[in-house]
């Protein structure tokens, strides 16, 4: 089994190595699905705030982190190295800041965060960080 | 590292926009490897200077701590 996964893996690599383009897989247009789908899980967060539904929040690290997973991991119009970089480095330090900030609230409240709520922070670092190096030209 | 990419561009007067269509690149990314901001792979540099018509290494040059 474990044969079968890392040969799938190493044909992905070599795919990889050949053609840059494949390195961020989805479509520039599921950029637009994840920008719907974090534009709901907002929407569901201003509704259950306002309606004082505290304890049913659960699902919205679930969406924000789907949508920004979309939007993040999209194709750029024009998807070269540079980008490639900017994405790689907005990658490693977005997980690190999520790492550190969720540590800080499990000591400070005592509650562990989910994964779907550290995959949500880290994903916001991550895009923040990612848009704002890309602006900087 | 180094580079004489501008220098090259007024040459052969062509814009960052031009350099970036002929090596399949953003202009955004032209202007960062002019600046220095980013250092391009090795395929990227001699794409670039195969489209400014002049050797690789005549267009990049390492600086020490390189």
């Amino acid at each position: 089994m474990i044969y079968i996964w890392t040969s799938i893996i190493d044909t992905h690599m070599k795919k990889l190595s050949q053609k840059q383009s494949l390195l961020f897989p989805y479509h520039q247009a599921i950029k637009w699905l994840g920008l719907t789908v974090l534009l709901f899980a907002v929407a569901a967060l201003a509704f259950k705030l306002i309606h004082r539904q505290w304890d049913s929040l659960k699902p919205v690290p679930e969406l924000i982190s789907l949508g920004l997973v979309f939007i993040f991991f999209s194709k750029e119009k024009m998807d070269d190295e540079r980008i490639h970089q900017l994405k790689f480095r907005s990658l490693s330090l977005g997980f690190l800041y999520s790492y550190f900030l969720t540590f800080g609230f499990q000591y400070l409240f005592s509650r562990a965060a989910t994964a779907h709520e550290f995959i949500a922070t880290a994903m916001v670092f991550t895009t923040a960080i990612y848009y704002f190096a890309k602006s900087k030209v | 590292m180094k580079n004489l990419i501008k220098v090259e561009r007024a040459r052969n007067s062509i814009t960052q926009a031009e350099l970036a269509e002929k090596v399949d690149v953003s202009r955004q990314t032209i202007n960062s490897i002019e600046t220095g901001r980013f250092v391009p792979s090795a395929v990227l540099a001699f794409k670039i200077a195969k489209a400014l018509n002049i050797k690789a290494d005549e267009l990049f040059e390492l600086e020490e701590g390189d």
